[in-house]
């Protein structure tokens, strides 16, 4: 006997922008599938009072049915166990907008020597709680599925946990917190919990006794790390962030202890970006200098057995991915675990499962599909263009609307761009070997590091051409077929 | 009359919400016999320009064939959050882009 009655699973919703007008797509984990137009007939009957034993369904549809089943999208039910109102099918007037990275204020209460935000000053501002409130009902308007909270520091502000709220009232997924961990409450936690989210937090943590020299206040440390403790304690999922330079390279070996014992599950190291306070920094490490330590520091990685995921600057990156946050949601929605994504030749969209770089792919899938929020509302492609680009020829959500911007403006000419377009403006990559695997690398880099936005960027030629990223690679496969 | 304007009678369903909420309530139990609400949906079929038998229904019902990739296709999937580079410099791949391994 066929299934008679099906609803979408909880964290499954239908959606619809200009360039993808029928989807299906986990406001959690942040799968999107496209549908065709019968798929899309199947997955809006999947609502728990269409009977799908009905004569409007013919075996094919039965076995898309099965399909929307087996792949964990809908699942069989009673009659009238129907979805929830944000399950329904919303189209946006505008192309397709997974997540925003939101900063949601300029202030701080560390002084980085590297913030590129220069957040001490609070360049950047911050708005009010009534424009906060508009914003997010512009990213329900434009179908944005999650956010991610910057800043600055978020906790910085008093009405952070308002925020949160908000987004879980309009079932909009927060995926991320960025923050250095000093102002996060127990009860902040608590009611991040309490509002349905089992959010990843990615906490800065620069290193085993030289952490506050590069946070620029003193006496800070334990603190991180006591707030550290708090956040694994209650089962988020933790990513700690380590920038490195000439003054604490060398500690690096020990902080990797620490992080271990703390049963972290994922470490990122990275150099300081050449803008806002770092600009004409005179400890900036040489790429042979990183190369060096972050080699090391991988074997002692594949060594132990690879215990958290990592990410080495841009040497390499693996291990195993994020937990599967426990499903704590009021929102009903459950995380599951994410997949490697590439690109699609025929269409530039990026594809599960191994691919190169091809001319017919979009630039940069990050800046395609989350962008960058900034504390006055300015929208740009990522986090890499601030300190760079003029915010003057980037869309302000305060005069123009989401929706709006993200269809005509310059930042969507910038999103826009496809590795074609920047091919004809540099033969040499046209005809280079190592395109596949290079792509040009990353705009805002090459902005950064040419002032040039169609230029290659420079530093990946260097990884690529000089054998470094292959050295890694070759490295973590040999310890792993010795494993 | 044919199998395939069954079909193609179907290809508008998909996409027509008044035709499929009229064909939602066609069934075994809403009609006295299954032959009954048949015969209703090739009067439906009718109406709109497609001609078919109850016998062209039945044996298209029944008939299957491979679904596309298509019909699901995965057009993101990734980790979430940015790839690390207004903090710092990261690089992309094309397997790191998005954050994930």
């Amino acid at each position: 006997m066929s299934v008679k009655y099906a609803k979408l699973k909880k964290d499954w919703v239908l959606r619809g922008w200009t360039d993808a007008p029928m989807v299906v797509a986990n406001l959690v984990n942040g799968d999107v599938r496209k549908l065709q137009q019968k798929s899309f007939y199947i997955a809006d009957s999947c609502d728990g009072v269409t009977n799908f034993n009905s004569l409007a369904f013919i075996s094919n549809h039965h076995d898309l049915l099965d399909l929307l089943i087996k792949e964990d999208i809908a699942e069989e039910c009673q009659e009238g166990d129907s979805i929830q109102s944000y399950q329904l099918y919303r189209k946006a007037n505008n192309p397709r907008i997974t997540e925003i990275h939101w900063c949601v204020t300029g202030r701080c209460n560390l002084n980085c020597r590297h913030c590129y935000m220069q957040s001490t000053s609070g360049r950047y501002g911050e708005l009010p709680f009534t424009e906060m409130v508009r914003l997010i009902e512009q990213f329900e308007q434009a179908n944005v599925l999650q956010v991610s909270l910057s800043g600055g520091e978020p906790f910085i502000r008093k009405d952070i946990i308002d925020i949160i709220e908000l987004l879980a009232n309009k079932k909009i997924w927060l995926s991320y917190i960025y923050s250095n961990g000093l102002l996060i409450t127990e009860d902040h936690l608590k009611e991040i919990k309490r509002v349905g989210f089992a959010p990843n937090f990615q906490i800065s943590f620069d290193g085993v006794g030289v952490h506050d020299q590069m946070r620029g206040v003193y006496g800070v440390e334990s603190g991180v790390i006591e707030s550290i403790k708090r956040i694994r304690d209650v089962g988020f999922p933790l990513i700690i962030a380590t920038s490195i330079d000439k003054t604490n390279i060398e500690r690096l070996a020990e902080t990797y202890e620490l992080l271990k014992e703390l049963g972290i599950q994922s470490w990122r190291i990275g150099t300081p970006r050449d803008a806002g306070n770092w600009r004409g920094a005179t400890t900036a490490l040489q790429l042979d200098e990183q190369a060096k330590a972050c080699e090391q520091l991988l074997n002692r990685w594949l060594k132990d057995g690879k215990p958290f995921y990592i990410q080495l600057a841009g040497f390499y990156a693996g291990g195993p991915l994020l937990n599967e946050a426990t499903s704590i949601c009021d929102l009903g929605l459950a995380t599951s675990a994410p997949t490697d994504s590439v690109c699609s030749e025929s269409t530039g969209d990026y594809l599960p499962d191994t691919a190169d770089f091809t001319p017919n792919c979009y630039d940069c899938i990050a800046c395609r599909e989350q962008p960058n929020l900034l504390p006055d509302g300015t929208l740009v492609p990522c986090p890499g263009y601030v300190d760079i680009v003029e915010l003057e020829t980037m869309p302000n959500l305060l005069r123009e609307g989401l929706s709006k911007a993200w269809s005509k403006s310059y930042l969507r000419e910038i999103v826009d761009l496809k590795k074609k377009d920047l091919l004809t403006k540099n033969p040499e990559c046209a005809i280079c070997e190592l395109f596949k695997n290079c792509g040009m690398g990353c705009r805002a880099l090459a902005f950064t590091e040419t002032g040039d936005l169609m230029a290659k960027d420079p530093i990946s030629c260097e990884l690529w051409k000089n054998g470094i990223k292959k050295r890694f690679e070759d490295l973590a496969m040999a310890e792993t077929s010795r494993g | 009359m044919s199998v395939n304007n069954v079909k193609e009678f179907f290809e508008e369903v998909a996409k027509n919400k008044g035709l499929q909420a009229k064909l939602k309530v066609l069934d075994q139990e809403a009609n006295e016999t299954l032959d009954l609400a048949i015969a209703e949906l090739v009067k439906i079929a009718k109406a709109e320009g497609f001609e078919f038998t109850a016998a062209d229904y039945a044996k298209a019902r029944s008939e299957r064939s491979e679904i596309s990739p298509a019909e699901l296709e995965s057009i993101v999937i990734r980790e979430g959050g940015f790839c690390g580079i207004g903090w710092v410099i990261m690089h992309c791949t094309s397997s790191t882009q998005n954050g994930s391994k």
